[in-house]
């Protein structure tokens, strides 16, 4: 269990500010989703997070304790980070793969041991991809490398689990089934789950908190009721919209609107 | 598991045939019967023959050498492809045979015998040609995390063909030294004997089993630098120790045999179709089919037109470069490259 924290978390890079004095916490156990328009600076801040963009002023808070004063190995025992595409140039098998998860308690040279195998083969199970250990990395689906890439990231066995854009580029089943997948995990193993999303309804549907990145820092915060609101909508993602409740969660559903604002209005103060 | 054993042990066997058979051939010729005796028995008397001179001081240290940098390349190619996530990546392909080329010609013209810290001073200049030529190839083709094919050739044309430029200005300010740089140059075993193999063995030892240990590390960063990242791998010790590891057993190699091209893009080619792309396997293919390669690439040069024989670097270079325009277009082919 960890708790990981942006404290006035300016950052960047090469002299350009992408972040300015943000502050969010994230907690085990729940899901915080990050919620932006494109360039608004949501993988920034994971990578901030998982220590591999350094703050320019201001930190990040694991366990109250700085970043800056762990290893890099120590950092990446605790922290993992999903990057929104990974390359897959050689054919490793899944297995091969999976078991990468393991560098930052193996190190270099030494051989895996028992809890390490043990880590790997609970962290495909858990991912359902027993029936793909064998096969090579390259002949796999997007869902299914999706699902390998998330295998590693459990075996790794952090605290610490930041995804970006894990939706990105998959059919509608597997967007689901990643974003459940994760959710569960976060619950059963009191992980730290932070998702960066672009799908508003799908951040509706999953997220325990959203936060909401513009302007270089988070302009709203909050469970997704209180964040998901037709003004923050239209002043972040400038689009009209109407915001109903799902009809089997209750949870938010953005149901985006095609005509003019004016238009808009009328018409949906005819339909309310 | 059982058959990569099964495969190592054949890869091992071949290696020792050719090289019997290697020492077996030329213009003098050796057969198997009278290698066994010249081999185990040499410390009888009355072995001073013409043929024990002959395998003692030409044929077993050519052999060995020829074994030796075929390794080295094809263990520097292993590691610059993992680096650069390419497999179309040869030492001489992105620029390091050309920069210890410069590194190795300028200290024969400057007549530099010395060593430093038990390393020839040519392959200490070599290596710092090497590294210097892979680095900025590196910064120039890579485009954030990744490295484009097209422009990775590209680079590496430009920056070899800078580099060959620097050798031949070299050779023509000092063209009293032409014969012995050229005939250098084009990559050859001729005269070639046991002090070549200490000077180059050590260094080549040393760059292989230093990529040998960061065979994780690699196999982490072909899945992108942020991976890698995130595992706790610091890219610049990582890339670093890369190159120069890599760049060590191609100096060793460039500076005792001249510019022998493509072995370290065939032999990689090879070893993965064998065991897989798994780099604390490849190395140790890559090795294995880069030595057996280059013995059999040596024994072409010197019975082809013999008793004359022609330079290695241009059977390699005649056998190799289709192979490259293979590889290339089955790459551009599946169009896994953007």
């Amino acid at each position: 269990m960890s708790s990981l924290e942006a404290r006035e978390l300016t950052c960047g890079y090469n002299g350009k500010v992408i972040l300015r004095s943000l502050s969010l916490a994230a907690a085990p156990g729940e899901v915080l989703v990050l919620l932006g328009p494109n360039g608004a600076g949501k993988s920034t801040l994971l990578r901030a997070l998982a220590g591999i963009v350094q703050p320019r002023e201001g930190s990040i808070v694991l366990d109250s304790q700085d970043l800056r004063g762990f290893t890099m190995q120590e950092r990446s025992q605790r922290i993992t980070l999903l990057p929104q595409s990974e390359r897959r140039d050689w054919p490793l098998t899944v297995e091969q793969c999976v078991e990468l998860g393991r560098i930052p308690h193996r190190g270099w040279l030494v051989p895996l041991n028992q809890a390490d195998r043990g880590a790997v083969i609970e962290a495909i199970n858990e991912m359902g991809i027993r029936h793909l250990t064998q096969r090579p990395v390259t002949q796999l689906s997007g869902g299914e490398w999706r699902r390998v890439v998330l295998a590693r990231a459990l075996a790794q066995s952090s605290g610490v689990l930041l995804l970006d854009e894990p939706t990105a580029g998959l059919d509608v089943k597997f967007q689901h089934e990643i974003l459940r997948t994760a959710r569960e995990l976060a619950r059963h193993r009191q992980i730290t789950l932070v998702v960066s999303l672009h799908d508003l309804n799908l951040a509706g549907q999953y997220a325990d908190r959203l936060a909401i990145i513009h302007n270089q820092s988070v302009v709203r915060h909050g469970t997704p009721e209180e964040v998901l609101k037709p003004d923050l909508i239209r002043s972040v993602f400038g689009i009209d919209a109407v915001v109903i409740r799902h009809p089997v969660y209750g949870t938010p559903l953005v149901a985006p609107l095609t005509v003019s604002s004016a238009e808009c209005r009328q018409a949906v103060e005819a339909w309310q | 598991m059982k058959r990569t054993w099964v495969l190592f042990s054949f890869a091992v066997a071949l290696l020792v045939v050719t090289a019997l058979v290697s020492v077996g051939i030329g213009a003098v010729r050796i057969g198997p019967g009278r290698l066994c005796e010249l081999l185990f028995n040499s410390a009888q008397p009355g072995t001073h023959s013409a043929e024990a001179t002959i395998f003692w001081q030409l044929r077993l240290p050519r052999v060995l050498l020829a074994s030796l940098i075929g390794a080295g390349l094809g263990v520097a190619g292993a590691g610059y492809q993992g680096l650069f996530r390419n497999p179309l990546v040869d030492p001489f392909v992105i620029g390091a045979s050309s920069g210890a080329a410069v590194g190795a010609t300028l200290a024969i013209v400057a007549g530099w015998q010395g060593s430093f810290l038990g390393i020839p001073l040519p392959s200490v200049l070599a290596l710092l040609g090497a590294v210097t030529s892979v680095a900025i190839v590196y910064i120039i083709a890579a485009m954030g995390s990744q490295v484009p094919t097209v422009s990775l050739l590209l680079t590496g044309v430009a920056v070899s063909s800078f580099l060959g430029s620097l050798v031949s200005l070299l050779m023509f300010l000092h063209d009293e030294q032409l014969m012995t740089i050229f005939g250098w140059l084009m990559g050859s075993f001729s005269g070639r004997g046991w002090h070549n193999l200490t000077a180059a063995g050590p260094l080549i030892a040393c760059g292989g089993l230093a990529l040998w240990f960061l065979s994780r590390p690699l196999d982490a960063l072909t899945f992108g630098d942020e991976t890698a990242a995130t595992l706790g791998l610091s890219l610049f010790h990582l890339r670093g120790l890369v190159i120069f590891a890599a760049s060590a057993a191609t100096a060793a190699s460039v500076s005792t045999a001249g510019i022998i091209g493509f072995v370290g893009l065939v032999a990689p080619h090879l070893a993965r179709s064998l065991v897989g792309p798994r780099h604390a396997l490849l190395f140790p293919m890559s090795a294995l089919s880069g030595a057996i390669l280059l013995l059999v690439a040596d024994g072409v040069a010197r019975t082809i037109v013999a008793p004359a024989e022609i330079p290695v670097g241009i059977v390699t270079a005649l056998l190799g470069s289709p192979f490259f325009l293979a590889a290339l277009k089955a790459r551009l082919a599946i169009g896994r490259d953007e």
